[in-house]
């Protein structure tokens, strides 16, 4: 006995009934999941660029991210353990204090996603500090002859390698 | 800050997640070559 | 559909790809240790990240597969789910495993070059949310295959749930630009090429090769041995062996009220 058989003598009607029902189901489950995807993704904020950060009255003391660039030359060490720095969006920048042990990444020119309150004289109070790097990768080599042959000024344009080289 | 990890030491970050790749996949496949021992062993076909 | 058709014979499939087993498993074995050497005695050390990056070549393609496996069954889904072809729905159900495991291995490597990169371990950003959530539907649908005792029942029920599942792919994939994420956005996929020079892509390339060649080997390998075991199954009951020598659906014992979707 053969597998094939059987099959040929099953309906295709059952089996477009099934597609059509796959058709219909799977769809209409997919968009809704989908949408309610979307939905909550865009009622959720994950983090604020400084020009969109709202005052300390409308935030009220609620845990928010502010996400930007360090500021170049803005880290500056406290007493203790407390670091101060500036973050940017190049529209807007919020000035950040931290007690957080800062990541390896962290410095002028690289990404920083922080998450805290926002006092009331508009500084950011930084219960952690994040780093963020981008997608770009370069060995540390062509880095360095970019550097040599001159050549780095055109490669920090495109955006390929790190601003404080 | 530079804002760099060149030059930083990472063996042991970068060797766990290595051998953690080895094993686990190494294991699945061990498993499945296992089974299939196991069943074709007795097999007359 | 033809093609499809001559498939469904177990006993061809296992003609056709039995060669196959053992050089997919070579491949498998010669690409990652190739890929292996590569990657950790002679690829560059990133500018920003230093030696770190070489967790790169084990996280990216367990994420890749992560998300391939998943596609894998969910078209294998489709097929067992509308042609009612069996053959298709052991195919999804045997990827499960290994689509899980890359799934986990995505996220521990993740995580760990996570806590050296960005500073914490975890986050709940969107590109690791919803690879949280590919890694439960893995969860799910293998307990689903599990949970229902009629096997034509449960295929079709896992069908369905991978078929709807499949949305978290381009959620996955494209989270990162749609929404502001902690995860940077893709280095080699994309519009403008690949972000990431040829002396990182060739290992990273090997690699995700000698992933997709274990995930090949694994899944045939599985194949082969539910079919044997089914075949062994049968002869242990010799009053159904007629309706169970290949593998079927029980409702296509030809009981009248047939196939309900």
């Amino acid at each position: 006995m053969t597998e094939e058989q059987p099959k040929k003598r099953m309906p295709r009607r059952r089996r477009q009934q099934r597609l059509m029902l796959a058709a219909l189901i799977v769809p209409a489950l997919t968009g809704a999941i989908g949408l309610a995807v979307i939905a909550i993704g865009q009622s959720q904020v994950y983090f604020y660029p400084p020009r969109d950060l709202p005052s300390p009255s409308e935030l009220d003391g609620r845990t928010v991210r502010l996400g930007g660039m360090v500021v170049e030359g803005s880290i500056e060490q406290g007493l203790e353990t407390d670091t101060s720095f500036r973050v940017t969006d190049y529209v807007e920048t919020v000035t950040v204090v931290t007690n957080d042990m800062l990541p390896g990444l962290f410095g002028d020119n690289q990404g920083v996603v922080v998450q805290g309150t926002l006092a009331a004289d508009g500084t950011f109070i930084a219960a952690r500090v994040m780093a963020k790097h981008d997608e770009n990768y370069m060995p540390a080599e062509v880095a360095d002859a970019l550097e040599e042959s001159g050549r780095l000024e055109e490669y920090k344009k495109k955006g390929l390698v790190e601003q404080d080289r | 800050m530079d804002g760099s990890l060149m030059g930083e030491d990472f063996t042991l970050a970068i060797t766990a997640c290595w051998v953690i790749s080895a094993l686990c996949l190494g294991a699945i496949a061990a498993w499945a070559v296992a089974r299939y021992r196991k069943v074709s062993g007795n097999d007359h076909d | 559909m033809k093609m499809l058709a001559f498939l469904a014979n177990p006993d061809r499939f296992r003609r056709l790809t039995g060669p196959a087993l053992p050089v997919t498993g070579l491949l498998a074995t010669g690409l990652v240790l190739v890929g292996a050497v590569w990657a950790l005695g002679f690829s560059p050390d990133d500018q920003v990240q230093g030696e770190a990056v070489k967790i790169m070549y084990v996280h990216v393609p367990a994420a890749w597969m992560a998300m391939a496996a998943y596609a894998f069954i969910a078209v294998a889904s489709l097929i067992g789910y509308v042609w009612r072809h069996s053959l298709a729905d052991v195919a999804a159900r045997e990827a499960a495993l290994p689509g899980f495991v890359f799934t986990l291995l995505a996220l521990v490597t993740g995580s760990i070059w996570g806590r050296i990169t960005w500073g914490v371990w975890w986050d709940w950003d969107a590109r690791m949310t919803s690879m949280l959530a590919l890694l439960f539907i893995y969860a799910g649908y293998m307990a689903l295959w599990r949970a229902i005792e009629n096997e034509g029942q449960a295929a079709r029920a896992a069908a369905l749930l991978a078929m709807v599942g499949a949305i978290n792919l381009p959620i996955i994939k494209f989270s990162v630009d749609f929404w502001e994420t902690l995860h940077q956005k893709a280095s080699v996929i994309r519009a403008d090429g690949p972000s990431m020079p040829a002396s990182m892509l060739w290992p990273l390339a090997i690699m995700a090769l000698g992933y997709t060649a274990f995930f090949a080997f694994h899944v045939m390998l599985r194949m082969h041995t539910v079919i044997l075991e089914k075949r062994r199954e049968a002869r242990a009951r010799p009053a159904r062996a007629a309706s169970t020598a290949t593998i079927s659906h029980p409702a296509s014992d030809g009981s009248p009220s047939g196939e309900h979707a």
